[in-house]
């Protein structure tokens, strides 16, 4: 009698939840795991592309002692190619040395991204190099790249100390791979984080020294969300990270800005751009 | 040097310049990501499903093997929310409500009839305050269903615990002072004198079925009073989080008295011994002329309802979807009060209607002498 009435109530039971059960689309935990493969994968592409430079230099295909009178040569060869295949990945590689030298490449769909302007009309790439100088002001200097990754025309100069960029900081201070925490990447103060490699145990001037400079592959925040929301279009799931240090927001699918935008002209640091227009 | 093009568009460009700095997730432009991220940091990122606006949230810590990046990242999915009150947005409500405003319709009707019929004679055997009593009864509890529906608020709160109980205590008592004052008269005294003329035990005077009734609900108010009210919270709803049968923890808003083991065990007890008391007192005054004490109306109606009775507290305490517990109730409800407020009164309609009421009262009558004549002769 008593197992009957249990069994009478367990098929009601069934019959009410029938279509609920069927509908429930209940959390799949897997998702999260999978989920985070797909960021370490994302990051593990900037990783292998970050760490190539250094490579090329330790296999000579770029002699760093040499580096200052073949930058534009040596940069093509450590950077275009790469920037090229890890374009959607990667918006800036550049280097830096103790002496301030600097040479940086970056594509312009980033700069576009940001500004929704055609900054750069025919051209893929700005190449910004400086040389090593006492003065700094107006030392660095911005070029519109050509299909083959040198400089075209000569676009505008500014003000920069490589050493100072929170990028060569971190590889200064870990001497040895690591992501700098995300700064903003001028001239544009574009948001980014940057796998930083360091360059150890070079010889400099008949001087060995230990630590002389560092590489950088800045992946801009927004290019994060990008592969979010290219990873989960046309899915339910959406996705937002979180620095844990900051709070800071890093990257989201909800298409939700991950920077905070001041167009009054605020100014957020104190290192300001300057860009002269000739 | 660039020409003039080209000036022009990085021109353009500075003029589109903006500045910009780091963006905390708390300060974010969607309010999902900032809600949801101050509810992690509230509950401290924990590893368990949380549901937040109709979402599940999952966040995973994610910390690079090069260092510097310690990440969480947080997994959002629509989520199947498990409601904690019967809304507009459920199917259910929707035959609840259907339901609930047939059963009144009903209720209101036959109240109406046995006002309209009050004087008949076949009415006035049958007592018709016995009959309004419970029509009035029914009609509470009709409204009681309305009740159940929508949010759990302060005042569907407490109108629910007062309105049902009370309800049903008026419903349902004056078939059990019915049937004890039937069982009194023509089962537990062994002599029919119920028309004996100037018997003092010959019907329940208005009095004291009023003394009585009151008694019960009194009795149905100190249970509520002293279970829910003698705490602090009493009847007002709170808010708890709780693992949801999909796995995630959401907050629920309860009624003050939700799972009070002490209100619904008493409440449970006490109706129930009314409805057993009945079921016994109806069982042996069955074969008691219909007419007068409408003994087997009130078997049927104490039966079913006893039945119902037991099928929707089995329901309510084995099935956890509240939406179902909430539409099974009420379905219980309206089915027991339709029966009960037609069935009270049918048999006396039907008299009235098809045999006519002087012809049927004579009926009743001669088939009480009978009785008392085969009594005194056995």
């Amino acid at each position: 009698m008593a197992n009957g009435l249990v069994m009478l109530l367990r098929t009601i039971h069934l019959w009410f939840y029938l279509s609920a059960v069927i509908s429930d689309s209940s959390f799949n935990f897997q998702i999260g795991a999978r989920v985070k493969d797909n960021v370490q994968a994302f990051l593990l592409r900037v990783t292998i592309a970050g760490k190539t430079p250094i490579r090329l230099v330790e296999d000579r295909f770029v002699n760093v002692t040499t580096l200052m009178s073949t930058a534009f040569m040596s940069g093509r060869t450590l950077f275009y190619v790469l920037e090229q295949m890890y374009i959607n990945e990667i918006t800036l590689f550049q280097f830096g040395f103790e002496n301030k030298f600097y040479y940086m490449l970056q594509n312009k769909n980033s700069l576009e991204y940001s500004f929704q302007v055609s900054f750069l009309p025919s051209q893929q790439f700005m190449i910004g190099v400086q040389y090593p100088t006492s003065k700094l002001e107006g030392a660095l200097k911005y070029y519109i790249c050509d299909p083959y990754g040198m400089p075209l025309r000569f676009l505008s100069n500014d003000t920069f100390d490589c050493t100072k960029r929170p990028w060569y900081k971190t590889a200064k201070s870990a001497l040895s791979s690591h992501w700098a925490p995300p700064f903003l990447q001028v001239p544009f103060y574009i948001p980014v984080i940057s796998f930083v490699t360091p360059i150890i145990n070079y010889t400099f001037n008949g001087t060995r020294l230990g630590f002389v400079g560092a590489t950088a592959a800045n992946v801009q925040l927004s290019q994060i969300s990008d592969f979010l929301r290219s990873s989960y279009l046309g899915t339910d799931i959406n996705v937002f990270i979180v620095e844990k240090a900051s709070m800071n927001l890093i990257a989201n699918s909800l298409n939700a800005t991950a920077s905070l935008r001041h167009s009054d002209g605020t100014v957020v640091s104190d290192l300001v751009p300057t860009i002269y227009i000739y | 040097m660039i020409d003039y093009n080209e000036r022009r568009l990085i021109t353009l460009s500075m003029c589109f310049f903006v500045w910009q700095s780091l963006m905390p997730a708390l300060k974010s432009e969607s309010s999902i990501i900032s809600g949801a991220t101050n509810l992690l940091i509230q509950k401290n990122w924990p590893n368990y499903l949380i549901i937040f606006n109709g979402l599940y949230l999952q966040s995973v810590l994610y910390t690079d093997s090069t260092p510097g990046i310690i990440w969480y990242i947080v997994i959002l999915l629509p989520a199947q929310q498990q409601p904690d009150h019967l809304g507009a947005d459920a199917p259910q409500y929707y035959v609840s409500l259907v339901a609930s405003i047939i059963a009144i319709v009903i209720c209101v009707t036959a109240l109406s009839l046995t006002i309209y019929f009050w004087k008949s004679r076949m009415m006035q055997l049958a007592q018709p305050i016995f009959i309004v009593v419970v029509q009035m009864g029914c009609v509470l509890l009709g409204i009681a269903c309305i009740v159940f529906l929508g949010p759990n608020n302060t005042a569907n709160c407490s109108a629910r615990i007062f309105l049902f109980n009370i309800a049903l205590t008026i419903a349902f008592c004056p078939l059990l002072i019915k049937c004890y004052r039937v069982y009194i008269m023509f089962v537990y005294s062994f002599t029919a004198h119920v028309l004996n003329h100037g018997g003092s035990n010959k019907l329940l005077t208005k009095k004291s079925f009023a003394l009585s009734l009151f008694g019960f609900v009194a009795v149905d108010l100190l249970i509520i009073l002293v279970s829910v009210y003698s705490r602090s919270r009493g009847s007002a709803p709170y808010k708890s989080t709780q693992l949801s049968n999909n796995g995630a923890y959401v907050e629920f808003t309860y009624c003050g008295y939700h799972k009070l083991d002490e209100f619904f065990y008493s409440e449970m007890a006490y109706k129930a011994s009314l409805v057993l008391v009945a079921c016994y007192l109806s069982f042996t005054i069955r074969s008691v002329v219909d007419g007068i004490a409408g003994s087997k109306v009130l078997l049927a109606i104490v039966y079913n309802t006893a039945f119902i009775g037991a099928i929707v507290i089995a329901l309510v305490r084995s099935v956890e979807s509240v939406q179902t517990v909430i539409m099974c109730q009420i379905l219980g409800i309206c089915y027991c009060i339709i029966v009960a407020s037609v069935l009270i009164i049918a048999p006396t309609l039907y008299s009235i209607a098809y045999v006519g009421d002087k012809v049927a009262a004579n009926e009743v009558i001669d088939e009480m002498f009978e009785a008392r004549l085969q009594n005194a002769v056995s």
